[in-house]
Protein backbone atom coordinates (compact mmCIF):
# COMPACT_ATOMS: atom_id res chain seq x y z
CA UNK A 1 0.00 0.00 0.00
CA UNK A 2 1.34 3.47 -0.99
CA UNK A 3 2.40 5.75 1.99
CA UNK A 4 0.08 8.99 2.18
CA UNK A 5 3.18 11.14 1.86
CA UNK A 6 3.86 9.86 -1.25
CA UNK A 7 0.03 9.31 -3.22
CA UNK A 8 -0.61 13.01 -3.24
CA UNK A 9 2.62 13.84 -4.98
CA UNK A 10 1.78 11.02 -7.83
CA UNK A 11 -1.41 11.60 -8.27
CA UNK A 12 -0.46 15.24 -8.44
CA UNK A 13 1.73 14.40 -10.86
CA UNK A 14 -1.17 12.60 -13.29
CA UNK A 15 -3.88 15.13 -12.73
CA UNK A 16 -1.04 17.45 -14.49
CA UNK A 17 -1.52 15.09 -17.39
CA UNK A 18 -5.13 16.02 -17.69
CA UNK A 19 -8.11 13.06 -17.28
CA UNK A 20 -9.06 11.80 -20.71
CA UNK A 21 -12.90 9.71 -19.41
CA UNK A 22 -15.05 7.93 -21.81
CA UNK A 23 -18.91 7.35 -20.43
CA UNK A 24 -20.53 4.24 -22.21
CA UNK A 25 -24.38 5.14 -22.12
CA UNK A 26 -27.14 3.04 -23.59
CA UNK A 27 -29.17 6.17 -24.58
CA UNK A 28 -30.66 9.06 -22.88
CA UNK A 29 -32.00 7.05 -19.70
CA UNK A 30 -32.05 8.20 -16.24
CA UNK A 31 -29.15 6.23 -15.28
CA UNK A 32 -26.90 7.80 -17.98
CA UNK A 33 -28.01 11.08 -17.12
CA UNK A 34 -27.32 10.58 -13.45
CA UNK A 35 -24.19 8.61 -14.38
CA UNK A 36 -23.22 11.69 -16.44
CA UNK A 37 -24.34 14.47 -13.96
CA UNK A 38 -22.59 12.23 -11.14
CA UNK A 39 -19.49 12.67 -13.41
CA UNK A 40 -19.30 16.37 -13.86
CA UNK A 41 -19.79 17.25 -10.21
CA UNK A 42 -16.75 14.71 -9.41
CA UNK A 43 -14.67 16.01 -12.13
CA UNK A 44 -15.50 19.47 -11.66
CA UNK A 45 -14.81 18.88 -7.29
CA UNK A 46 -11.79 16.92 -7.68
CA UNK A 47 -10.21 17.70 -11.36
CA UNK A 48 -10.18 20.74 -11.45
CA UNK A 49 -6.85 20.85 -13.45
CA UNK A 50 -8.12 19.98 -16.47
CA UNK A 51 -10.16 16.88 -17.76
CA UNK A 52 -12.07 16.28 -20.66
CA UNK A 53 -15.57 13.75 -20.66
CA UNK A 54 -16.68 12.03 -23.89
CA UNK A 55 -20.15 10.52 -24.03
CA UNK A 56 -20.37 7.44 -26.37
CA UNK A 57 -23.79 6.07 -26.64
CA UNK A 58 -24.02 2.46 -28.20
CA UNK A 59 -27.28 2.23 -28.92
CA UNK A 60 -25.89 4.77 -32.15
CA UNK A 61 -22.95 2.70 -32.52
CA UNK A 62 -22.87 -0.26 -30.85
CA UNK A 63 -19.24 -1.65 -32.58
CA UNK A 64 -17.50 1.26 -29.96
CA UNK A 65 -18.05 -1.17 -27.27
CA UNK A 66 -15.07 -2.75 -28.47
CA UNK A 67 -12.50 -0.28 -27.79
CA UNK A 68 -13.14 -0.53 -24.30
CA UNK A 69 -14.77 -3.87 -24.09
CA UNK A 70 -17.67 -2.81 -22.29
CA UNK A 71 -19.86 -5.44 -21.04
CA UNK A 72 -22.55 -2.82 -18.93
CA UNK A 73 -23.71 0.09 -19.78
CA UNK A 74 -23.48 3.44 -17.84
CA UNK A 75 -19.87 2.39 -17.71
CA UNK A 76 -16.74 4.99 -17.19
CA UNK A 77 -13.45 4.52 -19.06
CA UNK A 78 -10.55 6.34 -17.26
CA UNK A 79 -8.32 6.62 -20.01
CA UNK A 80 -5.70 8.95 -19.27
CA UNK A 81 -3.75 9.20 -17.76
CA UNK A 82 -2.94 5.36 -17.56
CA UNK A 83 -3.95 2.74 -16.83
CA UNK A 84 -6.67 2.43 -17.95
CA UNK A 85 -9.67 1.77 -15.46
CA UNK A 86 -13.79 1.08 -15.68
CA UNK A 87 -16.14 1.70 -13.36
CA UNK A 88 -19.53 0.43 -13.67
CA UNK A 89 -22.83 2.16 -12.73
CA UNK A 90 -24.16 5.38 -12.45
CA UNK A 91 -21.11 6.87 -10.64
CA UNK A 92 -23.57 7.57 -7.23
CA UNK A 93 -20.90 6.19 -4.76
CA UNK A 94 -18.65 9.29 -5.09
CA UNK A 95 -16.23 7.81 -2.95
CA UNK A 96 -16.00 4.52 -5.02
CA UNK A 97 -15.51 6.46 -8.17
CA UNK A 98 -12.44 8.56 -6.89
CA UNK A 99 -11.08 5.34 -6.06
CA UNK A 100 -11.46 3.93 -9.19
CA UNK A 101 -10.28 7.14 -10.78
CA UNK A 102 -7.46 6.45 -8.69
CA UNK A 103 -8.15 10.12 -7.31
CA UNK A 104 -8.00 8.92 -3.81
CA UNK A 105 -6.45 5.76 -2.37
CA UNK A 106 -8.95 2.94 -1.13
CA UNK A 107 -9.15 2.80 2.61
CA UNK B 1 -11.28 -14.19 -24.02
CA UNK B 2 -9.20 -15.97 -26.67
CA UNK B 3 -6.11 -14.21 -28.03
CA UNK B 4 -7.32 -14.44 -31.67
CA UNK B 5 -10.00 -11.96 -30.59
CA UNK B 6 -7.22 -10.25 -28.93
CA UNK B 7 -5.67 -9.47 -31.43
CA UNK B 8 -8.94 -8.18 -33.78
CA UNK B 9 -9.85 -5.99 -31.39
CA UNK B 10 -6.06 -4.41 -30.75
CA UNK B 11 -6.90 -3.93 -34.90
CA UNK B 12 -9.49 -1.73 -34.46
CA UNK B 13 -7.98 -0.23 -31.57
CA UNK B 14 -5.34 1.03 -33.87
CA UNK B 15 -7.77 3.01 -35.82
CA UNK B 16 -9.34 5.07 -32.48
CA UNK B 17 -8.11 8.03 -31.36
CA UNK B 18 -6.61 7.01 -28.02
CA UNK B 19 -4.41 4.54 -28.24
CA UNK B 20 -5.28 2.15 -25.30
CA UNK B 21 -4.06 -1.29 -26.60
CA UNK B 22 -0.66 0.38 -26.74
CA UNK B 23 0.11 0.43 -23.20
CA UNK B 24 1.97 -2.27 -20.96
CA UNK B 25 1.04 -5.35 -20.25
CA UNK B 26 1.10 -4.35 -16.16
CA UNK B 27 -1.39 -5.92 -13.68
CA UNK B 28 -2.26 -2.13 -13.66
CA UNK B 29 -3.53 -2.57 -17.25
CA UNK B 30 -5.96 -5.05 -16.80
CA UNK B 31 -9.01 -2.67 -17.65
CA UNK B 32 -7.57 -2.51 -21.31
CA UNK B 33 -6.88 -6.00 -22.04
CA UNK B 34 -8.38 -8.10 -19.51
CA UNK B 35 -6.57 -11.30 -17.75
CA UNK B 36 -8.65 -13.93 -16.46
CA UNK B 37 -8.77 -12.46 -13.01
CA UNK B 38 -9.41 -9.09 -14.42
CA UNK B 39 -12.50 -9.64 -16.65
CA UNK B 40 -13.77 -12.19 -13.62
CA UNK B 41 -13.32 -8.81 -11.26
CA UNK B 42 -15.02 -6.90 -14.26
CA UNK B 43 -17.79 -9.39 -14.25
CA UNK B 44 -18.20 -8.80 -10.46
CA UNK B 45 -18.48 -4.95 -10.74
CA UNK B 46 -21.07 -5.76 -13.38
CA UNK B 47 -23.09 -8.04 -11.32
CA UNK B 48 -22.74 -5.81 -7.91
CA UNK B 49 -23.53 -2.76 -10.40
CA UNK B 50 -26.76 -4.72 -11.76
CA UNK B 51 -27.90 -5.82 -8.24
CA UNK B 52 -27.64 -1.85 -7.15
CA UNK B 53 -30.01 -1.13 -9.98
CA UNK B 54 -27.96 0.80 -11.45
CA UNK B 55 -27.50 -0.98 -15.23
CA UNK B 56 -29.19 0.14 -18.09
CA UNK B 57 -28.24 -2.59 -20.69
CA UNK B 58 -25.32 -5.24 -21.08
CA UNK B 59 -23.37 -5.10 -24.00
CA UNK B 60 -23.19 -9.17 -25.81
CA UNK B 61 -20.57 -9.60 -28.28
CA UNK B 62 -21.37 -11.05 -31.76
CA UNK B 63 -19.60 -11.67 -34.82
CA UNK B 64 -19.51 -8.72 -36.68
CA UNK B 65 -20.85 -5.89 -34.38
CA UNK B 66 -21.85 -6.19 -30.71
CA UNK B 67 -25.55 -5.85 -29.54
CA UNK B 68 -26.65 -3.70 -26.77
CA UNK B 69 -29.87 -5.04 -24.44
CA UNK B 70 -31.64 -3.18 -22.51
CA UNK B 71 -31.60 -4.60 -18.68
CA UNK B 72 -35.32 -4.33 -17.27
CA UNK B 73 -36.55 -6.17 -14.10
CA UNK B 74 -39.80 -7.96 -13.85
CA UNK B 75 -41.47 -5.03 -11.97
CA UNK B 76 -40.25 -1.93 -14.29
CA UNK B 77 -41.70 -4.06 -17.42
CA UNK B 78 -44.97 -4.72 -15.78
CA UNK B 79 -44.88 -0.77 -14.71
CA UNK B 80 -43.70 0.24 -18.38
CA UNK B 81 -46.98 -2.19 -19.70
CA UNK B 82 -49.48 -0.77 -16.79
CA UNK B 83 -48.35 2.97 -17.92
CA UNK B 84 -48.80 1.98 -21.72
CA UNK B 85 -51.89 -0.05 -21.13
CA UNK B 86 -52.64 3.61 -19.23
CA UNK B 87 -51.27 6.21 -22.14
CA UNK B 88 -53.27 4.00 -24.78
CA UNK B 89 -56.57 3.70 -22.95
CA UNK B 90 -56.30 7.21 -22.73
CA UNK B 91 -54.56 7.98 -26.13
CA UNK B 92 -58.12 5.95 -27.64
CA UNK B 93 -60.52 8.35 -25.18
CA UNK B 94 -59.05 11.35 -26.80
CA UNK B 95 -59.14 9.97 -30.17
CA UNK B 96 -62.48 9.37 -29.47
CA UNK B 97 -63.28 12.60 -28.44
CA UNK B 98 -61.61 14.21 -31.10
CA UNK B 99 -64.22 11.94 -33.49
CA UNK B 100 -67.15 13.29 -30.91
CA UNK B 101 -65.90 16.95 -31.67
CA UNK B 102 -65.42 16.34 -35.48
CA UNK B 103 -68.72 15.16 -35.58
CA UNK B 104 -70.64 18.28 -33.77
CA UNK B 105 -68.92 20.24 -36.10
CA UNK B 106 -69.87 18.74 -39.24
CA UNK B 107 -73.23 18.62 -37.99
CA UNK B 108 -73.09 22.35 -36.84
CA UNK B 109 -71.67 23.60 -40.03
CA UNK B 110 -74.30 20.65 -42.18
CA UNK B 111 -77.35 22.46 -40.08
CA UNK B 112 -76.27 26.07 -40.21
CA UNK B 113 -75.78 25.41 -44.06
CA UNK B 114 -78.53 23.59 -45.08
CA UNK B 115 -81.13 25.43 -42.67
CA UNK B 116 -79.96 28.91 -41.27
CA UNK B 117 -78.10 30.17 -44.51
CA UNK B 118 -81.30 28.69 -46.41
CA UNK B 119 -84.16 29.70 -44.88
CA UNK B 120 -82.27 33.70 -44.58
CA UNK B 121 -81.56 33.09 -48.50
CA UNK B 122 -84.95 32.23 -49.49
CA UNK B 123 -86.41 34.73 -47.11
CA UNK B 124 -83.63 37.53 -48.85
CA UNK B 125 -85.33 36.19 -52.36
CA UNK B 126 -88.82 36.30 -51.27
CA UNK B 127 -87.93 40.01 -49.87
CA UNK B 128 -87.08 41.02 -53.19
CA UNK B 129 -89.67 39.51 -54.90
CA UNK B 130 -91.50 41.54 -52.90
CA UNK B 131 -90.57 44.92 -53.90
CA UNK B 132 -91.98 45.31 -57.46
CA UNK B 133 -94.98 44.49 -55.76
CA UNK B 134 -95.49 47.32 -53.12
CA UNK B 135 -96.91 49.42 -55.31
CA UNK B 136 -98.54 47.28 -57.84
CA UNK B 137 -100.17 44.44 -55.39
CA UNK B 138 -99.67 45.34 -51.95
CA UNK B 139 -101.76 42.54 -50.45
CA UNK B 140 -99.26 40.02 -52.51
CA UNK B 141 -96.61 42.38 -51.05
CA UNK B 142 -97.94 42.03 -47.46
CA UNK B 143 -98.20 38.20 -47.39
CA UNK B 144 -95.15 37.28 -49.12
CA UNK B 145 -93.11 40.28 -46.15
CA UNK B 146 -95.36 38.11 -43.45
CA UNK B 147 -93.91 35.32 -44.98
CA UNK B 148 -90.65 36.21 -44.55
CA UNK B 149 -90.97 37.48 -41.28
CA UNK B 150 -92.41 33.72 -40.31
CA UNK B 151 -89.46 31.84 -41.96
CA UNK B 152 -86.60 34.71 -40.13
CA UNK B 153 -88.11 33.66 -36.78
CA UNK B 154 -87.65 30.30 -37.99
CA UNK B 155 -84.41 30.59 -38.47
CA UNK B 156 -83.91 32.55 -34.86
CA UNK B 157 -85.30 29.45 -33.01
CA UNK B 158 -82.68 27.44 -35.37
CA UNK B 159 -80.39 29.31 -33.62
CA UNK B 160 -81.56 29.56 -30.16
CA UNK B 161 -81.19 25.62 -30.36
CA UNK B 162 -77.51 25.78 -31.87
CA UNK B 163 -76.58 28.52 -29.09
CA UNK B 164 -77.88 26.21 -26.33
CA UNK B 165 -76.37 23.07 -28.07
CA UNK B 166 -79.98 21.02 -29.10
CA UNK B 167 -79.76 18.98 -31.78
CA UNK B 168 -82.56 20.34 -34.13
CA UNK B 169 -85.95 18.03 -34.63
CA UNK B 170 -88.96 18.39 -36.14
CA UNK B 171 -92.42 16.81 -35.72
CA UNK B 172 -93.53 13.94 -38.54
CA UNK B 173 -96.82 16.22 -39.30
CA UNK B 174 -94.89 19.57 -39.49
CA UNK B 175 -92.47 18.19 -42.04
CA UNK B 176 -95.48 18.29 -44.32
CA UNK B 177 -96.11 22.26 -43.12
CA UNK B 178 -92.69 22.96 -43.04
CA UNK B 179 -92.19 21.33 -47.08
CA UNK B 180 -95.03 23.16 -47.99
CA UNK B 181 -93.26 26.56 -46.68
CA UNK B 182 -90.44 25.77 -48.25
CA UNK B 183 -92.53 25.11 -52.17
CA UNK B 184 -94.54 28.29 -51.32
CA UNK B 185 -91.63 30.58 -50.77
CA UNK B 186 -89.75 29.49 -53.38
CA UNK B 187 -92.87 29.94 -55.82
CA UNK B 188 -92.46 33.69 -54.67
CA UNK B 189 -89.10 34.40 -56.63
CA UNK B 190 -90.22 32.04 -59.88
CA UNK B 191 -89.76 28.68 -59.24
CA UNK B 192 -92.95 26.72 -58.98
CA UNK B 193 -92.26 23.70 -56.53
CA UNK B 194 -95.06 20.54 -56.44
CA UNK B 195 -95.24 18.55 -53.02
CA UNK B 196 -95.93 15.32 -53.37
CA UNK B 197 -96.23 13.64 -49.33
CA UNK B 198 -97.12 10.04 -48.85
CA UNK B 199 -99.03 9.81 -45.33
CA UNK B 200 -97.45 6.75 -44.61
CA UNK B 201 -93.73 8.46 -45.26
CA UNK B 202 -94.99 11.32 -42.78
CA UNK B 203 -96.10 8.73 -39.95
CA UNK B 204 -92.97 6.54 -40.35
CA UNK B 205 -90.15 9.30 -40.14
CA UNK B 206 -88.86 9.87 -36.54
CA UNK B 207 -88.36 13.76 -35.51
CA UNK B 208 -84.50 13.19 -36.60
CA UNK B 209 -85.18 11.68 -39.44
CA UNK B 210 -87.46 14.29 -40.64
CA UNK B 211 -85.61 17.25 -39.59
CA UNK B 212 -82.63 15.54 -42.31
CA UNK B 213 -85.29 15.48 -45.04
CA UNK B 214 -86.36 19.20 -44.56
CA UNK B 215 -82.76 20.10 -44.67
CA UNK B 216 -81.82 18.04 -47.75
CA UNK B 217 -84.82 19.68 -49.55
CA UNK B 218 -84.32 23.02 -48.72
CA UNK B 219 -80.61 22.10 -50.23
CA UNK B 220 -82.10 21.02 -52.96
CA UNK B 221 -84.80 23.61 -53.57
CA UNK B 222 -81.98 26.20 -53.00
CA UNK B 223 -79.62 24.69 -55.37
CA UNK B 224 -82.41 24.45 -58.02
CA UNK B 225 -83.30 28.10 -57.38
CA UNK B 226 -79.27 29.91 -57.13
CA UNK B 227 -77.56 27.48 -59.07
CA UNK B 228 -79.66 26.34 -61.58
CA UNK B 229 -82.35 28.78 -62.63
CA UNK B 230 -85.13 26.25 -62.33
CA UNK B 231 -88.64 27.81 -62.84
CA UNK B 232 -90.59 24.33 -61.84
CA UNK B 233 -89.54 21.82 -59.93
CA UNK B 234 -91.25 18.57 -57.42
CA UNK B 235 -91.18 17.25 -53.96
CA UNK B 236 -92.00 13.68 -53.53
CA UNK B 237 -91.25 11.63 -50.36
CA UNK B 238 -93.36 8.18 -50.44
CA UNK B 239 -93.15 4.71 -48.84
CA UNK B 240 -92.57 1.98 -50.95
CA UNK B 241 -91.79 -1.37 -49.57
CA UNK B 242 -90.84 -0.71 -45.99
CA UNK B 243 -88.10 2.16 -47.64
CA UNK B 244 -89.12 5.89 -47.76
CA UNK B 245 -87.91 7.80 -51.16
CA UNK B 246 -87.58 11.15 -51.17
CA UNK B 247 -87.10 12.98 -54.50
CA UNK B 248 -86.14 16.39 -55.61
CA UNK B 249 -86.10 16.88 -59.01
CA UNK B 250 -85.84 20.45 -61.11
CA UNK B 251 -86.04 21.35 -64.73
CA UNK B 252 -83.29 23.86 -64.16
CA UNK B 253 -79.54 24.00 -66.11
CA UNK B 254 -78.25 21.27 -64.43
CA UNK B 255 -74.77 20.26 -64.08
CA UNK B 256 -71.92 17.97 -65.93
CA UNK B 257 -71.14 15.50 -63.38
CA UNK B 258 -67.14 16.03 -63.35
CA UNK B 259 -67.60 19.93 -62.13
CA UNK B 260 -69.90 18.57 -59.29
CA UNK B 261 -67.82 20.92 -57.02
CA UNK B 262 -69.18 24.11 -58.55
CA UNK B 263 -72.25 23.40 -55.88
CA UNK B 264 -69.88 23.61 -52.65
CA UNK B 265 -71.48 21.66 -49.52
CA UNK B 266 -74.57 21.59 -50.53
CA UNK B 267 -74.19 18.15 -52.48
CA UNK B 268 -71.47 16.79 -49.81
CA UNK B 269 -74.13 17.61 -47.09
CA UNK B 270 -76.88 15.64 -49.16
CA UNK B 271 -74.60 12.55 -49.13
CA UNK B 272 -73.85 12.88 -45.64
CA UNK B 273 -77.21 13.29 -44.33
CA UNK B 274 -78.89 10.44 -46.38
CA UNK B 275 -75.82 8.63 -44.74
CA UNK B 276 -77.27 9.56 -41.52
CA UNK B 277 -80.39 8.26 -42.40
CA UNK B 278 -79.31 5.55 -42.97
CA UNK B 279 -79.61 5.10 -46.68
CA UNK B 280 -77.54 6.46 -49.69
CA UNK B 281 -78.50 9.80 -51.95
CA UNK B 282 -78.22 9.60 -55.67
CA UNK B 283 -77.64 12.80 -57.77
CA UNK B 284 -78.76 12.95 -61.64
CA UNK B 285 -77.65 16.04 -63.33
CA UNK B 286 -77.29 16.94 -67.30
CA UNK B 287 -77.57 20.76 -68.51
CA UNK B 288 -80.70 19.57 -70.77
CA UNK B 289 -82.55 17.77 -68.36
CA UNK B 290 -82.18 19.59 -65.29
CA UNK B 291 -81.28 17.27 -61.93
CA UNK B 292 -83.10 14.96 -60.05
CA UNK B 293 -81.87 13.95 -56.22
CA UNK B 294 -82.82 10.23 -54.73
CA UNK B 295 -82.73 9.22 -51.28
CA UNK B 296 -83.47 5.92 -50.30
CA UNK B 297 -83.38 5.17 -46.86
CA UNK B 298 -85.30 2.87 -43.95
CA UNK B 299 -87.78 3.27 -41.20
CA UNK B 300 -85.64 3.72 -37.88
Amino acid sequence: MTTRAKTPSKKASRASQGYVLYLYVAGETPKSATALANLKDICRLHLPAGHRIKVIDLLKNPRLARDHQILALPTLVRELPTPVRKIIGDLSNTERVLVGLDIKTAR
Amino acid sequence: MSSARAVKMQSKRSRAAVPVRRRSSSKADAGAIPKAGALSAEAEDTLNAIRAGQVDALVIKGGNTDQVYALRSFDEIQRTQTRLKTAGAARRRSEAQLKALAEERERLIQDLHDGCIQSVYAARLNLEACLPLVVADPEKATRMIAESTVALNLVIQELRSFINGHQLQIAGEDLRTRLQTTARAAGNYGLDIKVDIDEDAIAALTSAQAFHVLQIVREGISNAARHAGASTGRISLRHRRGSLHLEIVDDGSGFVAGKVNKLGLGLHHIQARARKLGGSAKVQSSPTRGTRITVTFGKA
